[in-house]
């Protein structure tokens, strides 16, 4: 059953140019998970989050500099590869200043038909989500534009309840990783969660409903290693996570973009669709560039809760600044709680697998004792 | 006592920064004193509102360079590593997390430190350092902290009513905030008067440019990167508009008697990107070899201010900001902003800082080198930290830069 | 007309004389931890060789390197980019693009048809991407320097290697070796990492044919043949790739007199 999801992450590619030729409908690739998707799903088009391989970049190198985020520089490296080319375009938020500037940087190196920018407010306020609300007009009208079809506010609250309804069967999902045993092991959950951002959310929800309806029963149990929480930036693939299992942990809950943040905080659905989506995707995503340290930990916090944690591992990605400031104060939080950190500086290449295998040995038996 | 590693300046004018910003510290403590609010700000920050409200600001990332200037950015950025913020970020950040959290490891403060701040004022917008330095500090200090947020924009200005809307509503949340810290109601009226005086001071600054056009090049990088610091932080005060009255004069007397930065100019510069602080000879260096850093990218004033759009002071900001952007926000607009200087200065080459902690200049300036590579237009990376010495080997550039001087002597 | 050029790298010092055309006498020596004493050392073995020069003879010294600011015997100083340049394109005319790897560095240049240099990408920041990596990786897996190019070749399987880093690469190769893997295929890994870190430092310049190698690296066949795979060329080799850059300083010793 987890096979299922298993196979749509590692055939991405191919399952977005399929249903391409399927509906004869639009996919577009996006970078982060503060991407209004079900204004994207409303317009009929396919929403695909655009992800990077274990592999030596070779074409990016002459357009961008060396210290600089390692999925980013991954992905554009893909994507001037020719492996995106299936894309009708790029839709980039106002996060951090390297995705930021992939806007800029896909206007002139790549031939998409479309590329938008969002202009995702940098701060949480009232101020913020009524500017954000109005700026998703602009979104939709330029989506209308480049579809042909208007998008109407039916549509909208459909995809709404579409993207809710995944929203919540996840939250089912990970609640079983909180087990004692866990039902699901964390690289699988992983593997659920990221295959959600790359196929149409109506059939993950079918896939979910099924998973959720089969677990009970499963008799392949992920096994009983050490409870171990995660916080994040991008680990987009769930090498890492296999890692950490291989080496006698299970990681029982996460707070990571590609994992809890993404979908967690669901869509009001009472008022006007944009503004409810501009609240959720400025108020609820759990991002350290824009919430501030109280509520970022507060948000981890939440995660954490009733999962039965022994310790913590917070892997950064090398560069990541908004991640790389918010550590000391994570660090600490989790230590004043009786955890004991352990922290990566990633690179996210094959590389550091031995060294990483040894650390997370050694991390595992220490909390073993 | 470490020798000098300031620039050597051409302007009279120039030289009288450093007393003004001397000062302009000295100034703060005072303030703190007296019992006026102190605001620890990021750049960016509008000092003008500040100014008009009474309330002192004081720009840590200035404070970042002048220790950087006095080459003690290590001993700053140690006592940050050692508190575990990562060498991969800002140098300024890593520097004063040093300075708050590890005083007792940090080499002595110059002008004795930085006057206590009461809150702090974070613009969200421009780099992701500013907001996690900022929060860091705002919990570490535990005192308040208002984050000012406006659109991004990278197509440069718009015309959009929602934009303008809501730079607006940012700026007025931040005279709300700081009413509330000093108790005291914002009246649009100083605010108005300071801004009609950033705004000469801004068309002065701009003649000044236009003026640096001349062959030869009447005044270079070399005295603006220090000639640009009442711009950045004396804004809206007579003092800022008074010194700028006065290199242009003194500009435009070196233009009238032909007086160049350097008498027979065998080629003119561009320096793209932040200079490394710790040692700004290294912009006079050329002028060993006929050459002059006519002009820089990162603080280029590129256009007049633009009009008044309103009588309220506050949409009248709003209204400018999203209606006219002088500064590159995209990739694109970043190419041709610096193929514009290298037409407009008459530029032969273009040395391009790599400082891998400043990430908001970092992301372009690959791209940017091969843009004009490209085009046939000679460049010289440098990689440095821009404030963190530790990363600097004279040796290293100084064969990069002859190197770069011999390629630019043999085409001619 | 006798004119000198002097190269002092961070390995090796090295002397060039020429007489009017033609090459009389070069000699290599380590530098060691005093660079003004091993370039002193270089021109007095490489007169000693002549067997009737002395000093006084030359006309004029160009001295160039890492350390030429110390030479005191020379009369002026260029940099290794320009001598590179200059030597390469004496030795080969049709050569437009050299790589040097020394010890240290690397740097990719650009040349004109008269040998003049158009453009240089360095990296002498890290060690990845310069002889040092392999030095380092030699020692770790314990075997020669000069056979580690050959073996490289001999692969049987390919082990990816992924380090950015000559820190991070020691420890991956410690790992590789503890798990058994097959020598060769390391060395397979760490050539082509480094070989792939080298073209990127190529493609930034722009590789235009003919193109040649010097420095300690060009002895290296697996780096040689994997960039001219990766490039699609070949490399015209120099039959002594390591007093390139004292050449270039030499011919750049007699323009000098010649202008007078």
């Amino acid at each position: 059953m987890i096979d299922e999801f298993r196979e749509r992450l590692l055939n991405r590619h191919q399952v977005a140019a399929a249903w391409k030729e399927q509906t004869g409908g639009k996919v577009l690739g996006t970078f982060c998970c503060c991407v209004p998707e079900e204004i994207i799903h409303a317009a009929g088009m396919l929403p695909v989050r655009i992800l990077g391989e274990h592999e030596e970049t070779t074409e990016v190198d002459i357009h961008f500099p060396t210290n600089l985020c390692p999925y980013c520089k991954s992905c554009f490296d893909q994507a001037l590869k020719g492996k995106y080319d299936y894309l009708d375009g790029f839709v980039i938020p106002n996060v951090c200043n390297v995705i930021k500037s992939m806007y800029g940087f896909c206007k002139l190196l790549l031939k998409a038909p479309y590329v938008h920018f969002v202009e995702v407010p940098q701060r949480l306020s009232s101020n913020g989500v009524n500017f954000f609300a109005e700026d998703l007009v602009e979104f939709k009208n330029s989506l209308e534009d480049f579809s042909g079809k208007q998008i109407s506010n039916e549509a909208l609250r459909n995809s709404i309840g579409v993207y809710n309804e995944n929203r919540a069967l996840l939250e089912e999902v990970y609640q079983l990783r909180r087990k004692s045993p866990p039902l699901i092991s964390g690289s699988e959950a992983q593997e659920i969660v990221i295959s959600s951002m790359l196929m149409p959310k109506e059939e993950h929800n079918r896939l979910l409903t099924q998973l959720l309806d089969w677990v009970e029963s499963r008799d392949n149990l992920p096994g009983d290693g050490v409870r171990i929480f995660i916080s994040a930036s991008v680990l987009d693939d769930t090498d890492f996570l296999q890692l950490v299992e291989e080496c006698g942990g299970m990681v029982v809950a996460d707070d990571m973009p590609m994992g809890s943040r993404y979908f967690y905080g669901s869509v009001d659905s009472t008022g006007d669709a944009l503004h409810a989506l501009a609240d959720r995707y400025l108020n609820k995503i759990a991002c350290p560039r824009k919430m501030l340290p109280d509520e970022r930990l507060a948000f981890a916090d939440n995660m954490m809760k009733d999962a039965a944690v022994r310790g913590t591992i917070i892997h950064n990605m090398r560069a990541c600044d908004p991640h790389l400031y918010e550590y000391p104060l994570l660090r600490q939080k989790m230590e004043s709680k009786g955890l004991p950190v352990l922290f990566f500086r990633g690179e996210e290449t094959e590389t550091e697998r031995e060294q990483q295998r040894a650390d997370i040995e050694a991390f595992i038996e220490m909390l073993e004792d | 006592m470490v020798t000098s590693t300031s620039a050597r300046k051409s302007l009279q004018t120039t030289l009288e920064v450093p007393a003004l910003r001397r000062s302009y510290y000295a100034q703060t403590q005072e303030d703190s004193k007296k019992g006026k609010k102190v605001a620890w700000c990021s750049n960016n920050i509008p000092s003008e509102i500040l100014d008009a409200m009474d309330v002192t600001a004081v720009f840590l990332e200035n404070y970042a360079t002048v220790i950087a200037s006095k080459r003690l950015a290590s001993g700053f950025c140690a006592a940050g590593e050692k508190v575990g913020f990562s060498q991969d970020v800002c140098g300024y950040a890593r520097m004063l997390m040093g300075y708050i959290l590890a005083r007792d490891e940090a080499p002595e403060a110059p002008y004795g430190g930085l006057a206590e701040p009461d809150f702090l004022l974070v613009n969200s917008y421009s780099c992701d350092s500013r907001m996690g330095w900022f929060s860091a500090m705002s919990r570490v200090l535990n005192l308040p902290l208002h984050v000012h947020d406006a659109p991004h924009q990278p197509d440069g200005a718009s015309d959009s009513a929602a934009n303008a809307e809501y730079t607006e509503r940012e700026l007025r949340s931040l005279v709300t905030f700081l009413e509330e810290q000093t108790g005291t109601k914002f009246e649009p009226d100083k605010l108005r008067k300071r801004l009609a005086l950033s705004h000469q001071t801004s068309d002065i600054m701009f003649e000044v440019n236009e003026l640096r056009k001349a062959v030869p090049c009447p005044m270079g990088s070399a005295d603006m990167f220090t000639a640009v610091w009442p711009a950045m932080y004396l804004a809206g005060t007579k003092e800022c508009e008074d010194f700028y009255n006065k290199l242009l004069a003194e500009i435009k007397e070196r233009i009238a008697k032909g007086i160049g930065v350097v008498p027979e100019e065998k080629f003119r510069l561009m320096w793209s990107g932040i200079p490394f602080w710790y040692d700004m000879r290294l912009i006079n260096y050329v002028e060993d070899f006929g050459g002059v850093v006519a002009i820089e990218g990162f603080y280029r004033s590129r256009e007049r201010r633009p009009p008044v759009q309103d009588e309220d002071p506050i949409k009248d900001m709003a209204l400018r900001s999203t209606r006219y952007r002088t500064f590159p926000s995209s990739i694109i607009a970043s190419i041709d902003d610096v193929l514009d200087a290298v037409k407009e200065y008459k530029i032969d080459g273009v040395v391009l800082s790599f400082n891998p902690s400043c990430r908001l200049a970092y992301v372009s300036q690959t791209e940017l080198q091969k843009s004009l590579e490209d085009r046939g237009i000679p460049t010289l990376g440098l990689e440095c930290d821009m404030a963190d010495e530790r990363t600097y080997s004279e040796a290293q550039v100084k064969t990069r830069l002859d190197a770069f001087i011999e390629r630019l002597l043999a085409r001619t | 007309m006798i004119v000198a050029g002097i190269d002092v790298g961070s390995s090796t010092s090295k002397a060039v004389i020429l007489e009017d055309q033609k090459i009389i006498s070069y000699s290599i020596v380590p530098t060691g931890a005093e660079s003004a004493g091993s370039a002193q050392k270089a021109m007095n073995e490489t007169l000693q060789k002549t067997a009737r020069l002395s000093l006084a003879d030359i006309r004029w010294i160009v001295a160039t390197g890492y350390g030429r600011v110390i030479v005191d015997f020379a009369n002026e100083t260029v940099t290794e980019l320009s001598c590179h340049a200059r030597g390469a394109h004496w030795l080969l005319p049709s050569i437009r693009t050299v790589l040097d790897m020394g010890g240290q560095d690397c740097k990719a240049i650009r040349c004109d048809n008269k040998g003049k240099l158009l453009n240089f990408v360095m990296n002498d920041k890290c060690a990845a991407g310069t002889g040092r990596f392999l030095e380092v990786m030699a020692r770790v897996m314990e075997l020669p320097l000069e056979d580690i190019g050959e073996l490289s070749l001999q692969a049987k399987e390919e082990i990816r290697i992924n380090s950015t880093c000559a820190v991070f690469g020691k420890s991956e190769v410690a790992s590789l070796i503890r798990l058994g893997r097959e020598k060769q295929d390391i060395l397979s890994g760490l050539h082509t990492a480094i070989s792939n870190r080298v073209f990127t430092l190529l493609r930034k310049v722009g590789v235009e044919p003919d193109f040649t190698i010097t420095g300690g690296i060009a002895k290296n066949i697996g780096v040689v043949r994997r960039l001219e795979e990766k490039l699609g060329l070949k490399a015209i080799l120099t039959v002594e790739p390591q007093i390139v850059g004292a050449l270039g300083a030499a011919l750049f010793a007699r323009d000098r007199v010649s202008n007078q």
